[in-house]
């Protein structure tokens, strides 16, 4: 995989706070998944992210927060790459 | 405080039931199509999905633009949106 890529994911993953986090291709395949948050999430983030945008009807990508009881997701986007980091709250 | 109350505060903001159905919109989201009401409703089923395979509880969920903020939380079984 690419080392750019790889850096970024271990500076994902030494942030405090930080339980784990998904990145996705264009496809909603998972390209990488680490701590808490499971592969087979992977699809469901790009998801989320395709809905939100037909649901305000626009071509920027939101930043969504889904919070639950143990953790904040943040999940963002670009065209290529779909990333969902969890952290505590 | 009564659900009325608490969505007063908002200028802009939807009820719906667990099978989509709007029971309540109030300003720019009066005019919303039923459309909408079941795109939020498939996006909490992805949110379910995510939060059931890792054993956590929803709380609420945002989604922010550059201008605009949609809030969505789940009460009662019944789902509630707010725009700002």
């Amino acid at each position: 995989m690419d080392n750019q890529l790889l850096d970024t994911f271990s500076q994902i993953s030494s942030q405090s706070g930080v339980l784990g986090f998904v990145c996705a291709d264009e496809n909603g395949l998972c390209l990488k998944a680490q701590g808490t948050c499971q592969s087979s999430t992977s699809g469901s983030y790009k998801s989320l992210m395709d809905k939100a945008k037909i649901l305000a009807d626009r071509e920027e990508s939101p930043l969504i927060v889904i919070e639950t009881d143990t953790s904040n997701i943040f999940i963002q986007n670009n065209q290529n790459i779909t990333l969902a980091v969890s952290k505590l709250p | 405080m009564s659900e009325q109350d608490i969505l007063s505060n908002f200028k802009n903001s939807m009820t719906l039931d667990q099978d989509g159905e709007i029971l309540s919109a109030t300003g720019e989201l009066q005019n919303k199509s039923k459309d909408f009401a079941k795109t939020i409703l498939s996006m909490l089923h992805d949110v379910n999905f995510i939060t059931t395979s890792s054993k956590q509880d929803f709380k609420r969920m945002s989604i922010t633009f550059a201008n605009e903020v949609y809030i969505i939380t789940i009460v009662n079984n019944k789902i509630f949106v707010v725009v700002q």
